[in-house]
């Protein structure tokens, strides 16, 4: 301090200054305080940093891998399976639902300090596709990999670009509906085939008092299932090059099958087959209904049928085909490439993360995993054994007569966003099919 | 208000306050009502009371996403810049609250300024700033964050109270030869107590309950804070609800009590911390 | 003060001390210092950031890419025929409005009511209090559940013969809105609460017995006596609800992403959807601009009102 404070100070302060003597002392004394007790911490890296985030050292290293929407049991099967051949490397998961994912994924990517391994959806259509995030260059080519020529045939246009692959499908999902056994023991129905017999299905449901189909449309992603599930039936078995029909113009939603399809929807709606005020009933809500045997069906991925059975018991329920037309053979259903896992093109662990991704792509692994998840391996193999819930999806499978979700192959994430909003105002009868369907096209066309 | 005599008035209020309680609680109750349940129990009577009353899914919950370890970080992560906050922020409002120029007028703005603008504007460069600095994956990233972020709401809470604070207190301190910062610290932040408990509590919940920073700088790494870790539970199809809500509840209760004991021995009146 | 001369004496050292040694109006005010360390920090952490990132809204950037191209206004003039963001902002005044006005009454009353001398008063504020320690998904989640076609809302109503007030809260284009407001409201009357409280606490014993002694009555003590002592309370509640009003998405995107359809969609849920979900951040944060360029104007009429009306100590 200086002389002329000092003097200031010892003459009983006449100037006020801001800090005195005392208050430098009791700066000193609070800071010396605070110092010491966090000594400990002070001195670990959790405060400074700079050992960076994945970065390998010396012995064993370490393996970053985020991933979303997965419940926590599969993504444990393969990071049990990586550790048990790798127990030096030290493996940090991190999960989060779909938006906040993709947020800080797209955030840590154009950063620079995204994690090794990461979850990508197939094909194009929302923030993290493979198809929006690949052509950036953030993904690792990965046709050299083993696994990479055993992707089935029918996965290639949604996990490669340019002919290379880049991503590793774990599961194949589809999209069917959940049905309750015990509803229909009780009426004695069968499967219905066409869209007809699904009507008659409906009818005998509904006298008996129980709701034909849940549906919880105030979840926007649901809103999509059942024109999902529809259209293969209404267009792609048709005309299985509709996409690329599409994407030179030739066709349009408004020109195509997917006018009959939303008409098809609507009518399970005016025929009051599904359960009261689908817009105020939530996923949740709506597996609940069937879980506990107050409706039906209800169309879904088939990896909910984990959550219903959580609500209700196992094995009392079976996924069955959604007919959208009058002939049985043309009944196509949604099959996708799943939940796929790609590398990070400047990942800090290349080899960790190759590593992790053989291990995915090892049928045992990806058996149980899926097993795990109601779904099937990405990468089909005889090992697995197919859920008996899942049986009545087989044949198509194994027939070709399937379909990727749509939006894997839609230019754009904004066509999905329009899709969800319109269903919701087709039911609350603001707007007609006409305008549902050109919103969509004027949502297409903005290209990529 | 007569703190002695608990007449008519004071039962007949009491009884109102209690019913509009239990109606305002009623959602609440959900939560802890399903936080004590299996799943397809929830499925059956969403409402009703647990037949069996387990704590399976605390336990559950407790073990599979490390909520002790979640706990402590979010700990320290609360109470480094919730201190912070007091120290800087009510000093800066006292500066505020005295000067009379429109300097500070326009600094009072600047900062109400901070409380106005989203945070999607400055999540990417911050980000980037944090990686610059290496120090993605601290403690540290995180209490900037917060320090930096949550200081034009407690300038601005501080600023508003302090305004009507009469300066006849500290101005007695300054003639009697004290410094500005004796004045404001012997005199002026005792009289804040409720002010400052406020604050505390307010900036509390709102560090302890983030979630997208604590993502972005620390997901994945062992100093993951609680909701970052509770959230591991939520999947897209098959989220363990009754785990997600065990695990809130361990997270909400410290909050809670902390308040609590915050009521009871902090906020006092002005009468009682002035005589002094 | 008295015998003080104002700024008589010179600046006793040299420098930086000197400066910092006497303000400019004189010895009792506060100085300048006290404020840069706060200065500092929200430089740092707000101000700096939030600029750099303001340059996007003037890109075509889609948040993800390494490059970016230079648009001019171009976001900002797609943003004036967005149809969408228009009518979303009428939904976003509307919620900032009646939440402002409804949750503060609230907020003030539970205030009243557990400063009284009621024994459960402590107990009470933390229950009032509780809602505010929520998020929104586990919000959202509870409120889906007493919303729905057969949940407890409607069964409450059910069971109060008052079976006509049924409604489908959140699927009901006309009605949702009106829904997510009253979650708003309720999760948030004890923020309220709290800094109203810390008003009430502030207002001296004396001044109520004095007026009592006056024959003032219950109304009168609180519009004479407790009114403008909680002025500055007031203030800030008003001024944060209208903003966090104005600016709310957690509620909002969880209850209802913003439907059914686009009914309940504010600017804030059309921004996130675009910066993160379609991969238009320039766009995006072009309407966070906007926003709160919208905000602020707001926010400036409201003080200026309500400063007027505050007690000066």
């Amino acid at each position: 301090m200086s002389k002329d404070k000092r003097d200031a100070v010892r003459e009983g302060g006449s100037s006020k200054r801001e800090f005195s003597r005392q208050d430098f002392l009791y700066f000193v004394g609070a800071g010396a305080g605070i110092a010491a007790l966090s000594g400990p911490l002070a001195a670990c890296s959790r405060f400074i940093g700079g050992a960076g985030q994945g970065s390998s050292s010396g012995g064993g290293g370490s393996l970053r891998v985020a991933t979303t929407g997965i419940n926590p049991e599969p993504i444990q099967v393969f990071i049990g399976a990586f550790k048990d051949k790798n127990p030096d490397t030290k493996v940090s998961l991190t999960n989060a639902d779909t938006d906040k994912y993709q947020t800080t994924l797209r955030t840590q990517l154009s950063s620079g300090t995204a994690p090794d391994v990461f979850f990508v959806w197939p094909g194009n259509g929302n923030a993290m596709a493979l198809k929006q995030v690949g052509p950036a260059g953030y993904i690792a080519d990965l046709s050299d990999q083993p696994w990479a020529d055993d992707i089935p045939e029918r996965y290639e246009s949604v996990t490669q670009l340019d002919g290379k692959t880049m991503i590793l499908p774990t599961t194949t999902t589809l999209i069917g509906a959940i049905t309750n056994k015990q509803i229909m023991d009780d009426l004695a129905l069968e499967a219905p085939g066409t869209w007809n017999e699904l009507l008659s299905f409906c009818d005998k449901i509904k006298a008996s008092g129980k709701v034909p189909i849940a549906l919880g449309n105030a979840t926007p992603w649901i809103t999509q299932l059942i024109d999902y599930a529809l259209v293969p039936s209404t267009v792609y078995a048709d005309n299985p090059d509709f996409d690329e029909d599409m994407k030179t113009g030739k066709a349009t939603f408004a020109n195509s099958g997917w006018r009959d399809a939303m008409e098809k929807y609507l009518e399970l709606n005016d025929r009051g087959y599904f359960n009261e005020s689908p817009l105020g009933t939530s996923y949740e809500q709506q597996l609940q209904l069937v879980a506990k045997g107050d409706a039906a069906m209800a169309v879904q991925v088939s990896t909910s049928l984990g959550q219903v059975e959580n609500y209700g018991e196992k094995d009392q329920y079976i996924v069955l085909p959604f007919p959208g037309n009058e002939e049985p053979d043309k009944l196509w259903i949604p099959a996708a490439a799943g939940g796929s896992f790609g590398l990070n093109a400047e990942a800090k662990n290349p080899e960790g993360g190759k590593e992790l991704l053989r291990v995915m792509a090892e049928p045992e692994n990806m058996n149980q995993a899926a097993s795990l998840q109601g779904a099937l391996p990405g990468i089909p193999n005889d090992q697995f054994e197919v859920d008996p819930d899942l049986k009545p999806m087989m044949p198509f499978l194994d027939e070709g007569k399937t379909v990727p979700f749509m939006d894997q192959l839609w230019p754009n994430a904004e066509v999905q966003q329009i899709h969800f909003a319109v269903v919701q105002q087709l039911f609350t009868g603001e707007i007609t099919i006409d305008e549902a369907l050109r919103r969509m096209d004027e949502a297409y066309q903005k290209g990529s | 208000m007569s703190n002695r005599r608990y007449g008519k008035t004071n039962l007949t209020i009491e009884v109102v306050m209690i019913l509009v309680a239990l109606v305002y609680v009623f959602p609440l109750y959900v939560l802890l009502n399903i936080s004590l349940k299996p799943l397809d129990e929830v499925a059956d009577s969403p409402l009703g009371l647990p037949e069996q009353f387990s704590l399976a899914n605390y336990r559950e919950a407790w073990d599979q996403a490390s909520l002790g370890a979640a706990l402590f970080n979010s700990t320290v992560v609360v109470l480094i810049s919730v201190s912070l906050l007091i120290f800087i922020g009510s000093m800066a409002a006292y500066a505020l609250a005295r000067r009379q120029s429109r300097l500070s007028y326009g600094l009072y703005l600047l900062f109400l300024l901070g409380i106005i603008l989203p945070f999607q504007l400055a999540l990417i460069p911050l980000y980037q700033l944090m990686r610059d600095l290496q120090l993605l994956g601290t403690y540290t990233s995180l209490i900037i964050f917060y320090t930096g972020h949550q200081l034009p709401f407690t300038v601005f809470l501080y600023t508003g109270f302090l305004r009507a604070l009469p300066r006849d207190y500290e101005h007695a301190a300054l003639i009697d030869g004290a410094s500005h910062f004796q004045a404001f610290r012997k005199v002026v932040f005792p009289l804040l107590r409720p002010v400052t408990g406020t604050v505390v509590i307010l900036n509390g919940i709102f560090v302890w309950n983030d979630f997208l920073t604590p993502l972005l700088y620390v997901g994945g790494t062992p100093l993951q804070t609680l909701p970052v870790a509770i959230y591991s539970f939520v999947g897209q199809y098959v989220s363990q609800w009754g785990l997600v809500f065990a695990g809130l509840v361990i997270g909400i209760m410290p909050v809670l009590i902390v308040y609590f004991l915050l009521q009871r021995y902090i906020i006092r009146g002005f009468a009682s911390g002035l005589k002094g | 003060m008295a015998g003080q001369p104002t700024g008589a004496a010179k600046p006793e050292g040299r420098g930086v001390f000197a400066l910092l040694r006497k303000g400019r109006r004189g010895r009792s005010q506060a100085p300048w210092i006290f404020l840069l360390p706060a200065l500092f920090m929200y430089a740092l952490v707000m101000i700096y950031p939030s600029l750099a990132g303001s340059w996007y809204a003037f890109t075509n950037w889609d948040g993800l890419t390494r490059t970016a191209s230079f648009v001019g206004l171009e976001n900002f003039r797609q943003l004036l025929q967005d149809s969408q963001a228009i009518a979303s902002l009428k939904n976003t005044i509307v919620l900032a409005v009646t939440v402002t006005i409804v949750q503060n009454a609230i907020g003030l009353l539970l205030a009243l009511g557990v400063n009284y001398n009621i024994k459960s008063r402590n107990v009470l504020r933390v229950i009032f209090f509780a809602s505010v320690v929520l998020t929104p998904v586990i919000v959202a989640f509870l409120w889906q559940y007493i919303y729905a076609p057969g949940g407890a809302l409607n069964r409450v109503l059910d069971l109060l013969h008052l079976g006509w007030l049924k409604q489908d809260w959140l699927g009901d284009p006309n009605v949702a809105l009106w829904a997510v407001i009253a979650v708003v409201i309720w999760q948030y009357a004890g923020y309220s609460m709290v800094i109203f409280l810390a008003g009430l606490q502030g207002v001296p014993q004396e001044l109520y017995e004095a007026a009592e002694i006056d024959g003032a009555g219950t109304l009168q003590r609180f519009w004479n006596v407790t009114r403008p002592m909680i002025a500055p309370a007031t203030t800030v509640n008003l001024m944060l609800s209208i903003i966090g009003g104005l600016r709310l998405f957690d509620q909002v995107f969880a209850l209802t992403g913003g439907g059914p359809g686009y009914a309940t969609e504010t600017l804030s849920t059309v921004l996130y959807k675009q910066a993160f979900i379609v991969g238009a951040y320039g766009y995006g944060t072009a309407i966070a601009l906007v926003l709160a360029l919208i905000v602020a104007c707001i926010a400036m009429i409201q003080l200026k009102v309500l400063r007027s009306q505050e007690v000066e100590a």
